[in-house]
């Protein structure tokens, strides 16, 4: 698979999986045993119903969630996304109650791409940022 | 300069400055005005990397990075990094713990003329302070 090819996998399993969770499509994407290594958090997110359930916590609290890919660099089979996600705290995150408040999560992603499907991430989410941001 | 010669001043900066502790090389592979983009919820958000350098030096004096992945594209290159570290200094206020620290994450940097001069930086703050005890586990 090309570069391109490879970025082009990524924008769409962030647009149809991470944007708008239609998690049919989580098999056209990522490849079986598809796991993300998280490192604020103990255990990697495995498999399709891990993922589901974080997305729906973070739109849960953050319903106008604005999940943005705003650069990518690509060698090899390894595509990395620096994102950033603006969204208002309208209801509980990390136990604090909906402040009504702007925030930003910050995040940089290293996605490994092999045969045109995701086996695996590295995913660095600023998450004390957003606690920080809601205090 | 070519991606491959901008790798090379990335592994200089693992390797040389962070692993080797030389301080001089900040001069050599950094511009001047070296833009950093913290997170908001980085725990040391220090002014410059020689700033960083010295409160490392002073609370993680051991520290010793490993890049496990290293890619570029156009005038950047991505580091994906883990380290291991002892807390045998004051480190944000917090005196040394002596307590062994480990963290992983992804370095985005830009170069101009074979010098970084921008730098988006993740790592697991929160993981961090959690394991020096500033943070409850």
């Amino acid at each position: 698979m090309s570069l391109e090819a490879n970025k082009a996998v990524v924008r769409a399993y962030v647009d149809a999986i991470l944007v708008k969770r239609d998690f049919s499509k989580f098999p056209d994407y990522t490849a079986p045993g598809f796991y993300i290594d998280r490192s604020a958090v103990p255990e990697a997110i495995v498999g399709e119903n891990a993922l589901h359930s974080q997305m729906d916590m973070l739109y849960g609290a953050f319903p106008d969630l604005d999940l943005k890919v705003v650069d990518m660099v690509a060698e090899g089979d390894k595509v990395v996304v620096r994102f950033e996600a603006p969204g208002t705290h309208q209801h509980p995150f990390a136990g604090i109650e909906g402040t009504g408040r702007r925030a930003t999560w910050k995040g940089l992603v290293m996605y490994h791409v092999v045969d045109g499907k995701l086996t695996e991430a590295w995913a660095n989410w600023d998450d004390w940022g957003l606690i920080n941001q809601l205090k | 300069m070519s991606t491959e010669a901008n790798k090379a001043v990335v592994t200089r900066y693992w390797q040389e400055l962070w692993n080797d502790k030389r301080e001089e090389v900040i001069d050599e592979i950094t511009s001047p005005d070296l833009r950093f983009h913290f997170p908001p919820g980085q725990a040391h958000q220090p002014a410059t990397l020689h700033q960083w350098f010295t409160t490392s030096r002073r609370a993680f004096p051991n520290v010793r990075f490993t890049v496990h992945d290293l890619l570029a594209e156009g005038d950047k290159v991505v580091a994906r990094w883990s380290y291991e570290a002892t807390q045998t200094g004051e480190f944000l206020g917090q005196p040394a713990t002596q307590k062994q620290v480990t963290d992983q994450g992804l370095n985005l940097f830009r170069l101009e003329d074979g010098r970084i001069v921008e730098m988006w930086m993740s790592g697991d703050s929160l993981g961090l302070l959690r394991q020096i005890g500033m943070l409850p586990a």
